[in-house]
């Protein structure tokens, strides 16, 4: 992995944190601001989820990490705790894995 | 003479301020060690990417923010374009602006150093648990604890993760490719807490799985950005929604995410 996109967003992110630290409050706190960015989590996880669940196919191609995935969600919906649910999905997904192959 | 008094009074006061603050420390410590524990996976998912255990460390150093730590990564693994990554990971970095305002009335009085500090300890956890408290002191209580503990354990974690990870083969023999999505998931959870944030996301959902066979790699990710103006302009209107979406309540919602 290459390092240049690694430390520009690095820094991109940080730069973000301080841009709030230290603006002045009127220019950050813009009303449409304030309307669009609390969405903007909702809209790019949700994205995220998808896209690296799937993989470009006809329509799309499925393996071992829907199988994780799916049973990651279950585990939310039970409302078990953040690291159950990622090992939980890894680990259905490892025996989806070998099973298919 | 009246030197020790001062001093007593004030020793007194400090007694006092450290016994209230307690739960407030406890807390906060509780919650930077559990979320911390989680740069575990960031590590491990990281080395699965093939990035080296140094990037892996350099990036929970420095940018410091799960969400976008994930992201950038995971597109990086998938092959996006360096650009699309790096603007992915960037965009979900902007809400840290946003709490580092919230945060101001702790943060502005302090020196240089300790400001820089402030804002690159801003994020999720820190906020919501410094925006919780009730009285100003508790709110900087809070902020540091919860800062300084989840970035300690958080950077300690990573690099646990990226040792253990760089000795896998096949990553996908230990189900790791099914890590970061089923992060990406647990990430978005906790935020879907009124129908807005469910229409927002399921327009994402249907814009991502629409553009995902032909789309160049990261241009879905970017392009469910059009769901926020979508979704917020579509659905019944409710008088109180316009309320509901403006200025305080985002922060209280991502509690639910610590």
């Amino acid at each position: 992995m290459s390092w240049a996109p690694i430390l520009v967003a690095c820094i991109g992110c940080l730069a973000l944190k301080l841009l709030g630290t230290f603006m002045p409050i009127r220019l950050v706190d813009h009303p449409v601001v304030q309307r669009y960015v609390p969405y903007l989590p909702v809209a790019l996880l949700t994205s995220l989820t998808m896209s690296s669940t799937l993989s470009p196919g006809r329509p799309w191609h499925t393996d071992s990490r829907v199988v994780g995935v799916v049973v990651g969600a279950v585990a939310l919906w039970r409302k078990w705790p953040f690291l159950a649910v990622l090992l939980l999905a890894a680990a259905s997904a490892g025996v989806a894995h070998v099973w298919w192959h | 003479m009246r030197k020790p008094n001062i001093f007593r009074k004030q020793l007194g006061r400090v007694e006092r301020d450290r016994y209230r603050l307690g739960r407030v420390q406890r807390d906060s410590l509780a919650v930077g060690f559990t979320v911390g524990l989680y740069g575990f996976s960031f590590g491990a998912v990281a080395a699965a990417a093939h990035a080296t255990k140094w990037q892996a460390v350099v990036i929970s150093f420095i940018m410091f923010s799960g969400g976008s730590q994930f992201a950038l990564v995971g597109a990086l693994a998938e092959g996006a374009t360096p650009v699309s990554a790096v603007a992915v990971a960037l965009f979900l970095g902007v809400r840290n602006a946003l709490y580092a305002v919230r945060l101001r009335p702790v943060t502005n009085d302090l020196g240089l150093v300790r400001r820089l500090l402030a804002g690159h300890f801003t994020i999720d956890e820190s906020t919501a648990m410094s925006t919780s408290q009730s009285t100003i002191v508790d709110a900087a209580t809070a902020f540091w604890w919860t800062g300084a503990c989840l970035f300690f354990f958080w950077n300690s974690f990573t690099f646990l993760g990226a040792l253990s990870g760089s000795f896998l083969k096949d990553p996908a023999t230990l189900g790791l490719t099914a890590a970061a999505p089923a992060a990406f998931l647990a990430l978005l959870w906790p935020r879907l807490v009124d129908r807005t944030k469910v229409r927002i996301a399921a327009t994402a959902a249907v814009i991502t799985l629409t553009l995902l066979p032909w789309a160049p790699r990261g241009v879905p990710v970017l392009a469910s950005l059009a769901a926020i103006p979508i979704g917020l302009n579509t659905g019944r209107k409710i008088p109180s929604a316009e309320h509901h979406a403006g200025s305080t309540s985002h922060v209280h919602h991502d509690e639910a995410s610590s």
